[in-house]
């Protein structure tokens, strides 16, 4: 019994020191060491000098100044939506489109079509047609093409 | 000019926050850090609240608003203060925080401390929104709030053609970065997020006082690196997504349940009630644990020699949250839930059928816990702790705040048993920052069962909380009042 008692009294004492100190230890570690988030998003930071991030910047510029005014409406060329990849970077332009061009919309697909996710974006693409482009107001259509090579050119139309 | 008129926001927090402050009363050995947390964390909520309740009314978050909130509330807080005289002025007392500065492990910790802080700062404010849920969630409907407001609902909302971005969602951030906006009288996605930065620092507070309570302040200062340092946590904390927001709203009020189960003051279960309505307000997730909050709270009369007391208290506590919850109910009633619907989701066929993915997700837990680079070694020293300091669990604090933790964790997995999703891609994608929302518990947690180990090793400088009730409004009557 009165070793039972000096066990855990022995524990008591030897337990939480040690115990925070290898988990401080082991923060420093997952944070600072080679390929940590936190690492990387500092000398990202630095690296940037508070510019924003090319791609972005890019897609920002393309919805929000270099077509001003009216709605616009996206065509991708050349893209598999099996391949993930593919379906990301449709993804990301429809999200950032309608994010960047905000208060005029982006459409991929009806407005009635329920979009809940990337994949349901790319099940529900249409074809833009003269009834659409009145309804909707349309006044861009961005076409993202995309080569055998893989490289991605984008050109703008106007369809008002 | 953009700093000067930051200046309103901030402003606006602070005098939020310190009308919370006066809420919360004295306590029995206020502490700087208390305070101070209580007045980010719930400044920034009532901001949001605030400007969602303005909105009500037609009013969108611009610079007009901002100034008459402000006046008003400095002339409510003058009012007090003259009403209450010096009295006021002393009871708002400011301790200094003790930080033993020959102690070299404790100063390491502090700058660590700021080190963690600095990269969320960093983070917040160096970047534009770029994670895809904080421009596709949170940013656009930010935008859509300051530019149309909420009343007459906006299009926006009924849109299904984006409802990838979630139109049933509730506000909580959208309102923050739309303040930023108001003030501004512009779109500025970097400094769009000033708000989560100081919430992740009132959260920091929060964890760290809860900790000296208990603990000597080097082990709390620990308790409060390993909690705001988690990988996840730094990852997430000023990326613009609304769950370092839910968490801290949600863990002030933990540690207003757990204040309320230990001296039963009015004010720490109406803090309770308006931290769990905020959190509600902020993520879908923070109206279950707001649920789960007022639940316990109506546990906490058994067994108690003062179980009117309690009664009343956890009847408080439920109608504060049900007053504060109440006008986004009705607002956001119409509006299409064409995304996961989880509530309809719920059903015994459903659970049933999906009985197959508990193996899945139940491993996933498990992978999570022991992540290393995510978590660090939380989980597992919270593991080892409970172990060693089991007689943590004579206390009701203790058993209150690892039935939430329970509880919290429950529902995640209830969430993954019936996601219409595929629930691999769900897991990989969600889970982190789902249980991120319980980290800070499990600090508190790993405070409640180090202070006992601490106590059975007859280490008396702590101070270990028991479940007390005050007789006298002021002070603590030394007994125990409820058995866990």
């Amino acid at each position: 019994m009165e070793n039972k008692a000096n066990t855990v009294s022995w524990l008591a004492a030897v337990v939480p020191t040690p115990l925070l100190a290898v988990a401080v230890l082991c923060l420093c570690v997952a944070n600072f060491g080679s390929g940590a988030w936190s690492r990387n998003i500092c000398l990202e930071a630095l690296k940037r000098h508070g510019e924003m991030p090319e791609y972005l910047a890019k897609l920002d510029d393309l919805f929000g100044h270099q077509m001003p005014s009216g709605n616009v409406w996206i065509e991708f060329k050349g893209f598999n939506p099996e391949r993930g990849a593919d379906e990301g970077f449709m993804t990301y332009v429809y999200y950032r489109g309608n994010y960047a061009g905000y208060p005029r919309r982006v459409y991929v697909s009806p407005p009635s079509a329920v979009v809940n996710n990337g994949e349901a974006m790319v099940q529900q693409r249409a074809v833009l047609d003269q009834s659409l482009t009145q309804r909707l107001r349309i006044h861009w259509m961005v076409v993202f093409s995309r080569n055998e090579q893989g490289k991605i050119s984008v050109n703008i139309l106007r369809t008002q | 000019m953009d700093w000067v008129w930051l200046t309103f926001y901030l402003a606006a927090i602070v005098v939020f926050g310190t009308a919370g402050a006066m809420l919360s009363g004295e306590n029995e050995k206020p502490q700087f850090s208390h305070k101070l947390g209580l007045v980010v964390v719930f400044g920034t909520g009532s901001l949001g609240y605030g400007l969602f309740l303005l909105a009500l009314f037609g009013v969108r978050p611009t610079r007009w608003p901002f100034a008459v909130l402000s006046l008003v509330a400095v002339m409510v807080a003058g009012a007090h203060l003259i009403r209450r005289g010096k009295a006021s002025l002393r009871g708002v007392r400011i301790e200094p925080l003790h930080v033993a500065w020959s102690h070299v492990g404790s100063a390491a910790l502090l700058i660590l401390l700021v080190v963690f802080h600095s990269i969320v700062l960093v983070h917040a404010l160096a970047f534009p929104l770029y994670e895809w849920d904080a421009f596709a969630i949170w940013g656009l409907k930010a935008k859509v709030i300051a530019a149309e407001g909420i009343v007459p609902q906006p299009t926006y909302f009924t849109d299904v053609s984006l409802s990838y971005s979630h139109l049933d969602y509730p506000l909580m951030v959208p309102f923050l970065i739309a303040g930023v906006y108001g003030v501004l009288g512009r779109v500025d996605d970097q400094i769009a997020k000033l708000a989560l930065p100081l919430l992740y620092f009132g959260l920091a507070c929060l964890v760290f006082t809860f900790s000296k309570r208990r603990l000597p302040t080097s082990m709390a200062l620990a308790v409060a690196v390993v909690v705001m340092g988690s990988p996840v946590m730094l990852r997430w904390a000023g990326s613009g997504n609304a769950d370092v927001p839910m968490t801290a709203f949600y863990t002030t009020s933990v540690v207003c349940l757990s204040e309320w189960g230990e001296d039963s003051k009015w004010c720490s279960c109406v803090l309770c009630g308006v931290m769990s309505a905020f959190a509600a307000f902020t993520k879908n997730e923070g109206l279950v644990l707001g649920v789960f909050n007022c639940a316990i709270m109506f546990l906490l009369p058994i067994r108690s020699v003062h179980w009117k007391r309690r009664l009343a208290g956890a009847g408080l506590c439920t109608a504060v949250f049900l007053l504060l919850v109440f006008p986004w109910f009705v607002w956001s009633n119409g509006i299409p839930h064409t995304h996961e619907n989880y509530l309809a989701h719920l059903r015994f066929s459903e659970i049933a059928k999906n009985a197959s993915r508990i193996p899945i997700i139940l491993a996933e837990f498990a992978r999570q816990i022991v992540s290393l680079s995510r978590y660090g070694l939380l989980w597992l020293i919270l593991i080892v702790s409970a172990m060693v300091g089991w007689r943590a669990f004579r206390s009701r604090t203790t058993v209150v705040v690892w039935s939430l933790l329970l509880l919290q964790l429950g529902v995640y997995a209830l969430i993954f048993l019936v996601t219409p999703w595929d629930v691999h891609v769900q897991l990989r994608v969600a889970l982190d920052r789902l249980l991120l929302h319980a980290v800070p518990l499990g600090g508190l947690l790993l405070a409640l069962h180090l202070s006992f180990v601490r106590q059975s090793n007859g280490d008396s400088n702590n101070r270990v909380e028991l479940d007390v009730i005050p007789l006298s409004h002021h002070a603590a009557h030394p007994s125990v009042g409820d058995k866990a």
